[in-house]
């Protein structure tokens, strides 16, 4: 599994004041997501639940997750960058994109 | 005047002038010379019992309590510990929730006692989720109204003069009877009333001076016939006009709440359905329509809902809400999820029940119809009237929709598979693959699954195969905790002369409330599987405080303050141990489920309950 993962891939600044693209890191993003309370609702894995859709592996791209983070549009609690900062938000990107794909299990 | 003594010795004449000089001494009473003066051989809680009987109550649930002493002693030597039995509960709350699981397997009401005053206050919220939940639940408060014949102390503090005021909001009828005649008559209304839908639990108070008034040997109580009431049917012309929008619509939608209260509701449903080849969202009140059958669209309800130009609705909780989505943003908002010029429909009792304190009635709907009835009792009626009204050239346009339906179905359930595989050797293990290594292990058994889906993410109605009324009874109707370990326990008591597999997936929260309950279980061996779902949370409460906390830019890090269930971490195997339950776990690694889920299901066959304790993700 990729510890480190560049996202942001696009020359377009991702968060309000940065140019450059972010690097995130799984791990830390693993904590962050678990901290800010982002696995209440997607699952500890980002796996979905009926409080809140799957994020990953092959999450959506990095500027549509960033505004459903940021401003929602049904649901979910906002999370503005006075509480989760860019970079923080980067490292929850690499973990979600991080996830593993399933084998489809026998049952 | 000692009423106590007054029927006993005379049945009608005044016993001893003593007792009408309303003289108090000093002195304890002189020891009567009679024995017999200490002593009867008939009370009138025995009468009681012989009402008990009559109405046909099969268990009694009860914490013990002084102010029904006497009918308690009754049921267990007169009654014979039968028909009622009596089942010993640890909290009264226990015991109406589990009272509440077994009317929803059996159909019919078994019985509580409880104090008037503080087991009543037990009991409370538990009677508001049998009310909420519209399910028959049978109590008996004990009470001394009479003043004078109070015992000091506990006994005025366990008295009342309207015991039932303290649940009067949210329960379906209650009496205070002042006499053994008055009793008989009441219980038998209560039971009558308690049965005729919209059904909801009844309370009787059994005064104790009635409970332990002494009788002549001779003493016939006069019991009135129980006949139960036919439940009511929709208006003929409008069940015609309901059948008309129906097969007129190109997307009519069912939506099917607490409408299949037996089997033959559920046959019904499928056979509406299937007449119209019509969508059917079942919301899971009940088991409204088998969970694969390919009219089945509930996994993609929103969608269908969206799409209908007719929505008929039967007995919903929520018409407003199933009709409309809600953002529960800074700014509340709100959304109707109808295409314009869709037309509703609902088929309900629920305005025939209707009170004004608890909100639980839900926004008004603004329907285009609305039929007051019984869903159940009105569908053979709506199923026949549409059979008159199908033409060869809807029944065409009805197989294409059919058709489109059952690949749609077929589509939702490939992808729920699909989704349940991510994080699938996850740890906490997930609630999807908690759902499929309990169905694996249940699926050749006669199976009934007794708690509600919501806290795993509705996985075991997207996976597995439910096709029969008793295999789903829905929630708790009031969403009151605590409800899902007794009413499991109940469920379990009314499954057991069936020799059906009860399983629970039982939420860590929720049996904290009243633990005692798996003594219960142990106590009176009831056959219940409990698989908890123990997310160390009281999951809801931490989404809503992660809500206020990013509302208000501030401490998104602390959520967990005040909801979460750790440090320590609590053993539920070793809880249930301690009551005599055969348990295991926690268990963490996802692959040593299914070795313990048999273990536990061989307990379980053998009639004893055996719980298996699971570390889960969230939801
Ligand atoms: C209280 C529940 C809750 C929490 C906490 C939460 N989400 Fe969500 N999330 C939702 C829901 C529900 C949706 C569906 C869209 C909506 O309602 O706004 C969603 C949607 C999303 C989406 C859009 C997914 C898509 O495919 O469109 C992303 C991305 C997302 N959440 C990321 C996060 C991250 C990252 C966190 C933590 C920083 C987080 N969420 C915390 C409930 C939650």
């Amino acid at each position: 599994m990729l510890s480190c993962v560049v996202v942001g891939l696009s020359a377009r600044p991702i968060g309000g004041e940065l140019n450059q693209p972010l690097q995130g890191d799984v791990d830390r993003g693993n904590q962050t997501f678990t901290r800010v309370g982002c696995y209440q609702c997607h699952g500890r894995e980002a796996q979905g639940a009926s409080t809140g859709p799957r994020l990953g592996p092959g999450p959506i791209p990095l500027a549509s997750f960033t505004r459903a983070v940021r401003t929602p549009r049904a649901d979910m609690p906002p999370y503005t960058v006075k509480v989760l900062s860019d970079a923080e938000l980067a490292d929850i990107y690499a973990f979600v994109a991080a996830r593993p794909r399933p084998r489809m299990p026998q049952w | 005047m000692n009423r106590r003594h007054f029927l006993k010795n005379t049945a009608g004449a005044l016993a001893g002038g003593a007792a009408l000089t309303g003289h108090v001494s000093a002195q304890p009473p002189p020891q009567p010379a009679d024995a017999d003066a200490l002593t009867t051989e008939r009370s009138g809680a025995d009468c009681m019992v012989d009402v008990l009987k009559q109405i046909g109550l099969e268990y009694i649930c009860a914490n013990p309590g002084s102010s029904f002493r006497g009918l308690h002693e009754a049921i267990v030597n007169y009654g014979g510990n039968s028909k009622p039995e009596l089942i010993t509960c640890l909290h009264e709350e226990s015991s109406v929730a589990m009272a509440h699981g077994f009317a929803k397997i059996d159909g019919k009401p078994i019985g509580v006692m409880a104090h008037g005053t503080v087991g009543l206050q037990h009991a409370a919220m538990a009677v508001y989720n049998a009310y909420c939940d519209r399910v028959p639940v049978y109590i008996i408060v004990g009470n001394t109204l009479d003043a004078t014949e109070r015992r000091p102390g506990v006994e005025w503090a366990h008295s009342v003069q309207d015991a039932s005021s303290l649940v009067r909001d949210f329960s379906k009828w209650d009496d205070t009877p002042v006499s053994l005649e008055h009793f008989a008559e009441s219980a038998v209304r209560a039971y009558q009333l308690a049965m005729t839908p919209p059904m909801g639990p009844v309370l009787l108070v059994a005064d104790s001076e009635l409970q332990e008034r002494p009788l002549g040997a001779d003493f016939k109580l006069r019991i009135p016939r129980l006949a139960l009431t036919a439940p009511p049917q929709g208006d003929t012309a409008a069940i015609v006009e309901v059948a008309r929008m129906l097969v007129a619509a190109e997307t009519p939608v069912i939506v099917a709440d607490r409408a299949a209260r037996t089997p033959a509701g559920l046959a019904s449903l499928v056979q509406l359905a299937e007449t119209l080849q019509a969508a059917v969202v079942d919301q899971g009140g009940r088991l409204n329509l088998p969970s694969r059958h390919p009219l089945n669209q509930s996994a993609q309800s929103r969608a269908v809902i969206s799409s209908a130009d007719v929505v008929l609705g039967l007995e919903l909780t929520d018409f407003w809400g199933t009709v409309h989505t809600y953002r529960d943003q800074l700014h509340r908002s709100s959304q109707s999820l109808l295409k314009s010029g869709a037309k509703t429909i609902a088929i309900s009792t629920r305005d025939l029940g209707v009170k004004a304190n608890y909100q639980e009635f839900q926004r008004y709907p603004e329907l285009d119809l609305m039929v007051s009835g019984d869903a159940e009792a009105s569908l053979p009626s709506l199923v026949d009237a549409v059979k008159t009204l199908v033409t060869a050239g809807r029944r065409r346009v009805f197989d294409e929709r059919g058709k489109k339906l059952a690949a749609a179905s077929r589509a939702a359930y490939d992808r729920s598979r699909a989704d349940a595989a991510y994080a699938w050797d996850a740890s906490p293990v997930t609630t999807a693959r908690l759902s499929v290594e309990v169905w694996n292990a249940i699926k050749g058994e006669d199976w009934s699954l007794v708690s509600s889906l919501n806290p795993i993410s509705g996985w075991p109605m997207r996976l597995w195969d439910f096709d029969r009324q008793y295999q789903f009874i829905g929630g708790s109707g009031g969403s009151g905790i605590g409800y899902t370990a007794p009413a499991s326990a109940g469920a379990a008591l009314a499954n057991r002369p069936h020799g059906r597999l009860t399983v629970t997936i039982q939420p860590d929260g929720d049996l904290m409330y009243a633990p005692g309950i798996l003594w219960t279980a142990a106590h009176h061996h009831i056959p219940l599987l409990s698989v908890m779902h123990n997310n160390r949370a009281y999951h809801q409460e931490l989404m809503h405080l992660q809500r206020m906390a990013n509302r208000h830019n501030r401490g998104i890090d602390r959520a967990h303050i005040g909801t979460t269930i750790e440090r320590p971490n609590i053993d539920y195997a070793k809880l249930a141990q301690s009551m005599g339950v055969y348990a295991e776990g926690p268990i963490e690694n996802p692959a040593d489920l299914a070795p313990a889920l048999r273990r536990a299901i061989a307990v379980v066959k053998r009639g004893e309950p055996a719980l298996v304790d699971v570390v889960t993700q969230p939801r």
